[in-house]
């Protein structure tokens, strides 16, 4: 174990030719986490409420067993295809027309979700922080630093998520106390005096949320083991599931579900309300913004990474770089489309369309998965050998 | 094959920058073939010859008749037999000691070789004839012989031989070991390195005495000779980072006389990294406690830093001073080091973006006085800063280079004459002066001269960006930042190691320090063949008050 951590810092493999990118079982767990929680938490609860009414958080924790199924999923198409992305795994299952096909709907699902992640941040940057700046300014910072994250690699977004998620979990430590004096659990009560209804349509939102650590399928080769990419992906969203519940739970309790449905961003107008340990300022929101800012930062970096690499298996290239920036400006240009005001985003973007762009990824990777458990492919070329299509990745950056 | 736009823009590059027909760099004899030396249009062969006026022509043709070169003509005696043979004694007379080349050579060669009668063999052996001098040994090379007396060696030439005798008579002047300057600690030894690298090997020795340990000589250059020493601990140093940092060294082709920072530039994996890739230290017991980690020192000839491979961030914020004090405050120090990293690189920012963006964050009492302060200022938040912060980077700079009175003078006319005038006038706030202050000395806390002046620069573009987009805009830049020092890298390892990836174990002498018995396993990414200081901890045992017998512990 310790060989395997000097390895992966370089130790003993200095010099010129750089090591391949691996992320370690925390740094996928960290990756995963950052894939949904930055925006799910700032957007999803106002959602949820609306939906679920009283039994919205019920919803949001049966979301959660939606994680279980995508975790094996991506698993057994990681055993079943070892030591490639998903672009690669669809053409070697799939056949090169076919699996292209696959991968490029894959790869659009992933841009919308990624497009929806630098709007639904500016558009929270513009709220709470700069609410005179355009937020095509601010969008274009937030892909330009994803550009940044993405041209240095997949291993240093990892390593920035691990960061962040700390961060952010410390920051949350700090903060969720300050909740509990305003909390009253008979908020939560009665459940399901609607029906099922109200339940299961807030847990299909919350599972197109959730269920963004399909992402994770993306960086499938940059794993050592199958098993690590389950792992990871089981226990980014149980992170994420059960700090995002917790946080909606403690805002339930404190402003009820109507409270929670009419705000935007209703944990940020919570925690506005929470006296702070000292009276060094006077709103921290903005503070807790930042941190999950930063989350989102890393998540965007992520993202443009994983479509840059599509983009550019899709095109037969092994060297990525070269489209982060095309990718990036893309992605900036795609979120600025779309409903102009933050009530129009909520209704459209939060509500249909992230839960169908989620829907879809889950569909592809079932696909490919299914047709390479019915017609195993053969075994990928090893590295470094002539490529015809369906061959292993190179050097991936 | 798919096109590869990088790739092919680095070969472009590389195709295009490279010096080409440049000598390598040269270690230890070059082969025999491998030298050849143009002078005066002809062709010499790489060794010396066996007739003693070739080689005195030769030697004055290469050393350009210097006016400090000294030949002398003596005589030696010959083998069993034979008479006494022509010898001809060479140095330089300014790098060479006149006592030792004159009581030693001399004195050896004409009278006590004469002294010494029939039963002494030598000239093919001229060492029994030289007994007196400290280190001698034979060359045959021209390369060799010329090192050495550039050195301050004196060199023996015997008619009839193609072999010289290369003795150690170095007698140039140098500085005596003093207190590091930049590197000082209260309780630590007070040596420092010097400039002479024989010096500086004895430094080392005395801080490491194993046989494992190896020193590896490098010369780079054939106009400046400069002499390298890579050190490392064999079976501590991995076998692939030792030869790597000699790939790089052999690499360089130098013709300056430049010191160790012109030979960190040429090795480093990032040379325009505002972070120091190798770390440079003046302290013999640092680079022999990085010799005992696994990593590999480097000295260079005529400058008074060792420097140390790989180098990361935990190197970098950790100071000697640690290791001399009680473990628990020396993790207080480094936490307080850590909080004043922070806070020099982001408080400008942090003021700038509160002032202008974010000024509902703090409470309106601390606002409203904040405001008064700045009443009558009119300079925006972000000119002060930036301006103010210039201020000091210029003070720091001239304090730096002027002598120790009129440094003095310096402080005065910064604190007087530009804080407290600048007030008075109304040009900046008071409490941007505090914002400074608390910015330049936390700056001061954190170890290594070099580690301070990195920061200024990411400083200031926080700053901007703090002015233009608030503390979103700190968070932006923080982020591509972070993302930039993670993808660094210093001879294979990860610059953020031990931290990222984390390795917990690692940590024990990065965020805390832990007490040295409890340090049981040296840095894993380094030292792999042998991953223990110690075969377990070893915590003190005191005896307990009612044990009878001291050592023992437990009741009687």
């Amino acid at each position: 174990m310790r060989a395997a951590r000097a390895e992966r810092a370089g130790g003993g493999v200095p010099g010129r030719g750089q090591p391949r990118p691996q992320i370690s079982l925390s740094e996928g767990t960290a990756l995963g986490t950052c894939l949904a929680w930055p925006v799910a938490v700032l957007y999803l609860p106002a959602v949820v409420a609306a939906e679920g009414r009283e039994d919205g958080w019920l919803g949001m924790l049966l979301a959660g067993l939606v994680l279980i199924p995508v975790g094996l999923l991506l698993g057994a198409l990681a055993h079943r295809v070892p030591r490639l992305g998903l672009v690669d795994q669809a053409t070697l299952a799939l056949g090169k027309a076919l699996g292209r096909v696959v991968a490029a709907v894959f790869v659009l699902g992933t841009s919308v979700l990624a497009a929806y992640a630098v709007r639904a941040g500016a558009e929270m940057v513009r709220l709470l922080m700069l609410p005179r700046t355009p937020p095509w300014v601010i969008s274009l910072v937030i892909a330009l630093q994803g550009a940044v994250g993405a041209w240095f690699g997949l291993e240093v977004v990892a390593r920035a998520a691990v960061m962040a998620f700390l961060s952010v979990g410390a920051l949350l430590l700090v903060l969720i106390p300050g909740f509990i004096p305003m909390f009253d659990a008979r908020r939560l009560f009665p459940v399901l005096s609607y029906g099922p209804g109200p339940l299961l349509r807030s847990a299909a939102v919350s599972a197109g949320f959730w269920g963004q650590v399909v992402l994770l399928a993306m960086s499938a080769e940059s794993f050592r083991t199958p098993a690590e990419l389950r792992a990871s992906a089981l226990r980014a969203g149980a992170a994420s599931l059960a700090t995002g519940w917790l946080l909606f739970v403690l805002a339930q309790g404190s402003a009820g579900w109507y409270g929670v449905s009419e705000f935007a961003m209703p944990n940020v107008e919570v925690m506005r309300a929470v006296r702070f340990y000292l009276p060094l300022f006077e709103r921290v929101d903005v503070l807790v913004v930042t941190g999950w800012t930063a989350m989102g930062f890393v998540q965007v970096a992520w993202l443009v990474w994983a479509l840059a690499r599509g983009v550019s298996r899709l095109a037969g290239a092994v060297d990525s770089r070269p489209f982060v920036v095309p990718v990036a400006a893309a992605l900036w240009g795609a979120s600025l489309v779309g409903p102009e005001d933050l009530p129009g985003l909520l209704l459209r973007w939060t509500r249909v369309l992230v839960p169908l762009a989620t829907g879809v990824l889950v569909l592809t990777v079932a696909v490919v998965w299914l047709t390479a458990a019915v017609r195993p492919p053969a075994p990928p070329a090893p590295r470094g050998a002539r490529r015809d299509g369906t061959g292993a990745v190179g050097q991936d950056r | 094959m798919p096109f590869r736009p990088v790739q092919f823009l680095r070969r472009l590059a590389k195709r295009h920058f490279t010096a080409r027909n440049l000598p390598d760099a040269g270690e230890g004899p070059p082969p025999a073939d491998r030298l050849r030396v143009e002078a005066e249009g002809e062709y010499v062969p790489s060794v010396i010859y066996r007739r003693l006026e070739d080689n005195e022509r030769w030697i004055r043709s290469l050393l350009g008749d210097s006016s400090d070169l000294v030949l002398r003509r003596t005589q030696v005696l010959g083998g069993k037999g034979t008479g006494p043979r022509e010898a001809l004694v060479c140095y330089l007379e300014a790098m060479a000691d006149p006592a030792a080349v004159a009581d030693v050579i001399i004195r050896a060669v004409s009278y006590e070789a004469g002294m010494l009668g029939s039963h002494v063999r030598s000239a093919p052996g001229a060492e029994p004839l030289l007994l007196h001098a400290g280190s001698l040994r034979l060359v045959r090379e021209w390369r060799e012989v010329l090192h050495g007396v550039l050195s301050g060696d004196t060199v023996l030439f015997v008619e009839g031989e193609d072999r010289a005798v290369l003795c150690a008579t170095r007698g140039f002047e140098t500085r005596s070991i003093e207190e590091p300057a930049l590197e000082s600690t209260l309780k630590g030894p007070r040596e420092g390195f010097v400039e002479s690298i024989s010096v500086n090997l004895s430094l080392l020795r005395r801080w490491v005495k194993t046989p494992r340990l190896c020193f590896h000589r490098l010369i780079l250059g054939d106009l400046v000779n400069l002499r390298v020493e890579v050190a490392y601990v064999k079976g501590l140093a991995g076998p692939e980072l030792v030869e790597e940092v000699l790939s790089r060294l052999r690499r360089i082709k130098l013709e300056d006389p430049l010191g160790s920072n012109a030979v960190a530039e040429f090795i480093s994996d990032t040379p325009l990294a505002p972070v120091p890739l190798v770390l440079a230290t003046e302290r013999p017991d640092r680079a022999a406690a990085a010799l005992t980690e696994g990593r590999v020192v480097i000295l260079v000839d005529n400058t008074p830093y060792a420097l140390i491979v790989p180098c990361d961030m935990g190197m970098v914020l950790t100071s000697p001073e640690d290791h001399y004090v009680n473990s628990l405050f020396a993790f207080l120090n480094r936490m307080l080091r850590l909080l004043s990293l922070v806070i020099t690189l982001t408080a400008p920012g942090l003021y700038v973006a509160l002032t202008t963006f974010h000024a509902e964050m703090l409470p309106t009492a601390f606002f409203m006085r904040l405001q008064a302060a700045r009443e009558g200022v009119p300079l925006p938040s972000l000119a002060e800063a930036v301006i103010m912060g210039a201020v000091f980077e210029i003070l720091r700079e001239a304090g730096l280079r002027m002598p120790r009175q009129v440094g003095q003078a310096i402080s005065v006319v910064g604190a007087l004459v530009i804080g407290d005038a600048a007030v008075r006038a109304a040009i900046i706030s008071p409490i941007m002066l505090v914002v400074v202050g608390i910015t330049a000395i936390t700056a001061f806390a954190i170890p290594g001269y070099v580690a301070l002046v990195a920061m200024w620069l990411p400083r200031l573009l926080f700053t901007l960006v703090a002015g233009i987009l608030g503390i979103f805009g700190m968070a932006a830049a923080v982020t591509v930042g972070l993302y930039y020092t993670l993808s660094l890298r210093s001879f294979g390892v990860s610059y953020w190691y031990p931290y990222l990836p984390l390795t917990l174990s690692d940590l024990k002498d990065l965020v805390f320090r832990a007490p040295h018995w409890a340090m049981v396993r040296r840095p894993s990414q380094l030292a792999r063949g042998e991953p223990f200081h110690m075969p377990y901890p070893q915590p003190p045992r005191p005896p307990h008050p009612l044990s009878r017998r001291p050592g023992r512990r437990g009741r009687p």
